[in-house]
């Protein structure tokens, strides 16, 4: 697939919460297109995990949809999308390459090229030596690396990415960051959200920063410089401080 | 002074936290401590001194003192007394021992109600009972040839799988605060081997008394030496437990299993081996408790001063729990342990067990076949299971068995069925898009894989049944039973695929 190929996702969320009538989320809509990274972005609390769960369709209240190439995701076909959740989900008595066969049985993928990606991306990892092993035994960087190499291997359209960087050594953060490149070659659009903010600058091209359940500002790093009134040398940490603290003067107000 | 701060009595503060949570207790108890590795190693921290501000009243006279400074350890031991309300190292005991129990006790309520009562219990303790006293009524020829030593020896083994690993009830939390008070640890652990030995006397002689009849009417011990046998059996099985204890926290995987499994064995026919020798021998009767005795203590005492335990305690609870709770709510992931070793011990290379796994929907049945083989809980069913069944095909008349054999298969189907639906609520496996019909195809082939060849055998039992029953023609049954068993089941699990629950990918859906 390249980036031809597909237009992109957009993703609508009129409303979302946990419990009925009472949405933690209301009115976030963005676009993602083909080979483009998205930080979705907000201090704790502002609604970042309930919007990627929605778009997952794993919420219990939940108005909202996730188009790819202009249609319903559900409709795109299996392996269309990845999640990469925060907290790894393993299953406990099947080894790390059973885990990578699996996820490959789901979307149909030939043995040969199972074998082949998979041998690929373990050595990537550094998880080549222990694929027979049980990753509930692993660490919670290698448990991490694990969930990485799983998303990699389905080579989706759409990644969407929870905290990617949590438990991980600076090597793994390195071949997550390359891997990353090599899928925007490819023409994969990633969805991701962080509280590293140094590292969501060096990686996307642009930023979602959610507030209280709503979008506070959107766009490139230079559109949130000048929604956040600073300077052309300005840190994407400096302009959340800004926003951030603004929109607590205006609640507070 | 050794450190050990402790509030006056009557203070105020102090009786608040008498009142508090056992937690947050130990952790006014335990301020500054840092005389104890094993805490640093759990928080991966070196321990600190807390924030004056937060404890001022509560270390005024502390002073701080070196880590694994010998003479402390003594002066721990003596600042280890009672505080105000029950706060002691055996107040903390009695808490927890009493949590756990109302823990599992809760749990057991759950599977219980008076239909169990009437028609799981009641039955069978009156058809258990009813075969064990006929059982001693008339006992098999080859009861009473049986040397005593055999017995003897299968009771010690019985008693080390009904009772659990030394129990401490330690909880992960300790590692914040408790363990960095050495006397609270021993005074706990200490605790802990006390109930440990008494769980240990509790089912020797409960599975002692099920013996009685044999060793006071078949062998015709006098009570000297049944209470001899019984002391023995409680201290060398207190002595296994402590020596398995030690070969958990020496090594890992293989060998680990490889220690535990043969600490047994070896203490099964030592045991059976000192019966023998010692009926009419009181030097021997003495010599064995003489030396149990004393290994059980001098164990006990080393066990006591053995650091960095906190992680296998924790893990021996957790295992002790879940067998206590395990053989009703074996599926309840929280209930569930991780495999112990960090390779399957089965099916080590990942290698596919059935053929054809290039197709998804074989590769989705040989992942769960393999999932399955590799949990004690579903082989020991499916063991069972398999038992019963050829118990059943080969005990009752050729008619009945012929009639058992396919609601056997049922069962079965019925069975398997079950554990294909709780695979996919697996979260590993709700990450995944699963399209209904290759989650059909591939219950149909793990169900096939699964029960198949159980089937076909009970079918070879009843075919050599036949074969015996009339000779002659009747043993092609023996030849073709097996095969028509194949095609029968897959009639069965077709035909009871069909309306049992519905697909687990459209379960997925609706949920």
């Amino acid at each position: 697939m390249t980036a031809a190929e597909w237009t992109g996702a957009e993703a609508m969320v009129e409303e979302a919460g946990y419990e009925p009538g009472k949405p933690v989320v209301r009115g976030v809509r963005f676009g993602i297109r083909p080979g483009e990274r998205v930080g979705l972005l907000g201090p704790n609390g502002a609604g970042k995990s309930t919007v990627m769960k929605g778009l997952l369709g794993q919420l219990p209240h939940w108005k909202g949809r996730l188009l790819l190439d202009g249609r319903p995701a559900e409709d795109a076909g299996p392996g269309a999308v990845a999640y990469i959740p925060e907290h790894p989900v393993l299953y406990e008595r099947l080894t790390l390459w059973e885990h990578l066969a699996l996820a490959a049985a789901s979307v149909g993928m030939p043995d040969e090229e199972f074998t082949e990606k998979a041998g690929r991306l373990l050595a990537r990892f550094r998880l080549y030596g222990v694929r027979h092993h049980y990753p509930v035994r692993f660490s919670k960087g290698m448990q991490q690396k694990t969930m990485l190499v799983i998303g990699f291997l389905l080579s989706p359209r759409l990644y969407l990415v929870d905290e990617p960087f949590v438990g991980l050594d600076p090597f793994a953060t390195m071949e997550l960051m390359e891997a990353l490149d090599e899928e925007r070659a490819r023409g994969a659009a990633v969805l991701l959200t962080t509280h590293v903010l140094d590292a969501a600058e060096r990686m996307c091209d642009r930023f979602v920063l959610m507030l209280d359940g709503r979008v506070t500002a959107s766009g490139t790093l230079a559109d949130i410089r000048g929604q956040a009134g600073s300077g052309p040398e300005a840190r994407l940490f400096d302009c959340f401080l800004k926003l951030t603290e603004r929109a607590g003067a205006e609640g507070a107000g | 002074m050794s450190g050990e701060s402790r509030p006056a009595k009557g203070d105020a503060r102090a009786g608040e936290q008498a009142d508090d949570g056992a937690v947050r207790r130990e952790k006014a108890e335990e301020p500054g401590r840092s005389d104890d590795p094993e805490a640093a190693d759990w928080t991966g921290e070196k321990p600190e001194r807390p924030d004056d501000s937060q404890t001022s009243d509560l270390t005024e006279e502390q002073e701080p003192e070196q880590p694994d400074d010998p003479d402390t350890e003594e002066d721990e031991e003596e600042e280890a007394e009672a505080l105000p309300g029950d706060f002691t190292p055996a107040g903390l005991m009695r808490e927890r021992i009493a949590a756990y129990w109302s823990r599992v006790l809760r749990s057991w309520r759950t599977a219980w109600d008076w239909t169990v009562g009437v028609y799981i219990v009641a039955p069978f303790l009156w058809i258990g009972g009813n075969l064990y006293a006929e059982f001693w009524r008339e006992p098999p020829a080859w009861v009473p040839e049986m040397p005593p030593a055999v017995p003897s020896a299968l009771l010690a083994l019985a008693i080390a799988v009904f009772t659990s690993g030394l129990r401490t009830f330690a909880e992960p939390g300790d590692g914040l605060f408790l363990r960095r008070n050495r006397a609270w640890t021993r005074r706990m652990i200490g605790i802990g081997m006390a109930y440990t030995f008494t769980a240990k006397l509790l089912v020797t002689l409960v599975l002692s008394a099920l013996l009685l009849p044999y060793h006071l009417t078949l062998v015709r011990w006098p009570a000297g030496f049944l209470l001899w046998h019984a002391a023995g059996l409680v201290c060398g099985g207190y002595l296994l437990v402590l020596v398995r204890d030690a070969a958990s926290r020496l090594w890992s995987g293989w060998r680990r299993r490889l220690a535990r499994i043969a600490a047994v064995l070896v203490w099964a026919a030592a045991w059976g081996w000192t019966v023998s020798a010692a009926e009419g021998s009181p030097a021997v009767m003495s010599a064995a408790l003489a030396l149990l005795i004393p290994g059980g203590a001098a164990l006990s005492v080393l066990r006591l001063r053995a650091r960095g335990t906190l992680l296998h305690e924790v893990e021996t609870e957790r295992n002790a729990y879940a067998a206590s709770i395990g053989w009703m709510l074996a599926d309840a992931p929280p209930v569930r342990s991780l495999p112990r070793g960090r390779r399957p011990l089965l099916l080590r290379g990942s290698r596919p067990l059935l053929p054809g796994v290039s197709a998804p929907h074989r590769r989705l049945a040989d992942l769960w076949l393999k999932s399955q083989i590799r949990r004690f809980e579903t082989v020991r069913v499916y063991g069972a299971l398999f038992g019963l069944g050829l118990a059943a095909v080969a005990q009752t008349p050729l008619w009945l068995s012929v009639a058992v054999w396919p609601a056997l298969g049922g069962l079965l189907v019925s069975w398997l069925h079950r554990l294909i639906v709780q695979w996919y609520d697996e979260p590993y496996l709700k990450m995944f898009p699963w399209s209904e019909e290759l989650a059909k195809r591939s219950a149909d082939a793990a169900r096939i894989a699964a029960g198949a060849p159980a089937f076909a055998l009970w079918g070879l039992a009843v075919g050599v049944k036949a074969g015996l029953l009339y000779g002659g023609f009747a043993w092609l049954a023996a030849a073709a039973a097996p095969a028509a068993g194949w095609w029968l089941y897959l009639a069965i699990d077709g035909w009871m695929a069909s309306f049992m629950e519905k697909p687990a990918a459209e379960k997925k859906k609706a949920g």
